[in-house]
């Protein structure tokens, strides 16, 4: 049952009250003219309703401070690597693997699975094209390397939006042979071919 | 921006991001989507940010992705009414004081409830100030509103929860 004291044993206001209301809130963060603040002070002196919204107001501000500020899951990261990265790229795509559906939305079934393939699929043709007409990196470059795999990640988690918007579902099987697959060797075959000449942008 | 500045960038924000996405939707799913797409659009976006002003531009950037989200689930509800609303989630707090007693938890659980039925920008600012100590300039540039807005803003929202309280109580006492 909702107890707070403050408020439960609020006498009532009269019209006096209302002009020092809106005074409350400034009188509490201290950012009020003198000569409001000894209306209001003089007010509160003898208006027991007013001085308890006067603790209510303090209590609102004191507890909104203690909100705890909230943790985003490192896993989640854009830019972390390894499996954690993955399972999360997967989760992002609404995913349905073996084990179940690992998230639904209410449009699913909207649109036949073959259409998120084919975008997948495409996409993943685009962004292979992409890569081989840039400037080959040289091997042996991790930031090109970092950067190229945020690029994939970028790329996947635009899918995933696409998905998220459709409704439609990728399975996982799908979405390595038609998605991760096609990437992964584009990537590295870009990655792996000698810096013989310069390629046309 | 190169991938060690964006880095750097994303360490020092992303908590922030979803924390706002977290008490603007009460949804740690939907917030941690929020916080990633905005994750990845400041890589896309990262050759054209003044790095000076990162910090307002992901603020902007986070407040209408969280709009979107909102605006998604009011079109779904209305495609499929009789789709469940999604849960709204309670902040865990992760340091949790024994001597915090079940009044003052119930407290906060309708200062949160009352917080998400504010109206924009009134929410954000809120979140901005009061939960995450951003100062008014900071917001000012974030929300792109004059500074004094911001305050006097900030101080009716203030008034609007107080007032949300007292009428939910008098309303459940009734």
């Amino acid at each position: 049952m909702f107890e707070h004291p403050e408020i439960r044993t609020l006498p009532r206001r009269d019209d006096g009250c209302r002009g020092i209301d809106a005074l409350l809130e400034p009188y509490v963060d201290d950012l009020i003219e003198p000569a409001e603040r000894s209306r209001v002070d003089s007010h509160l002196a003898t208006c027991a309703a007013c001085a308890r919204q006067l603790a209510l107001a303090q209590r609102v501000k004191h507890t909104l401070h203690q909100l705890p500020a909230q943790t985003f899951p490192p896993a989640l990261l854009p830019a972390t690597g390894g499996r954690a990265r993955r399972v999360s790229l997967l989760r992002r795509l609404r995913l349905r693997g073996p084990g179940g559906v690992t998230g639904r939305s209410t449009w699913a079934g909207a649109v036949p699975a073959w259409i998120g393939a084919g975008v997948a699929a495409a996409a993943a043709t685009l962004l292979a094209i992409g890569l081989s007409l840039r400037p080959a990196p040289a091997p042996d470059s991790r930031q090109q390397v970092a950067q190229a795999e945020a690029e994939v990640k970028l790329a996947l988690a635009y899918l995933g939006r696409i998905g998220a918007r459709t409704g439609d579902i990728v399975t996982q099987d799908v979405l390595e042979a038609q998605v991760a697959g096609p990437i992964v060797r584009s990537v590295r075959k870009v990655l792996e071919t000698p810096a013989a000449e310069p390629r046309e942008r | 921006m190169a991938l060690p500045d964006y880095q750097q960038v994303v360490s020092e924000h992303r908590d922030r991001i979803f924390t706002f996405a977290f008490y603007t939707l009460r949804h740690r799913e939907d917030a941690e989507d929020v916080t990633q797409d905005v994750l990845i659009r400041l890589w896309r976006f990262r050759r054209r940010l003044d790095e000076g002003r990162v910090g307002a531009w992901l603020s902007r950037v986070t407040r209408n992705a969280c709009y979107d989200v909102t605006r998604r689930r009011k079109v779904r509800r209305a495609v499929h009414p009789s789709d469940p609303e999604p849960q709204l989630e309670r902040a865990v707090d992760r340091a949790p004081t024994p001597e915090r007693s079940a009044e003052a938890t119930e407290f906060r659980h309708h200062l949160e409830a009352a917080l998400r039925t504010l109206d924009e920008p009134y929410r954000s600012i809120v979140i901005l100030r009061e939960i995450q100590h951003l100062s008014y300039q900071e917001i000012a540039e974030a929300l792109d509103r004059p500074l004094n807005t911001i305050k006097v803003y900030l101080h009716r929202a203030r008034r609007m929860l107080r007032h949300a309280l007292v009428e939910e109580t008098h309303v459940r006492a009734s």
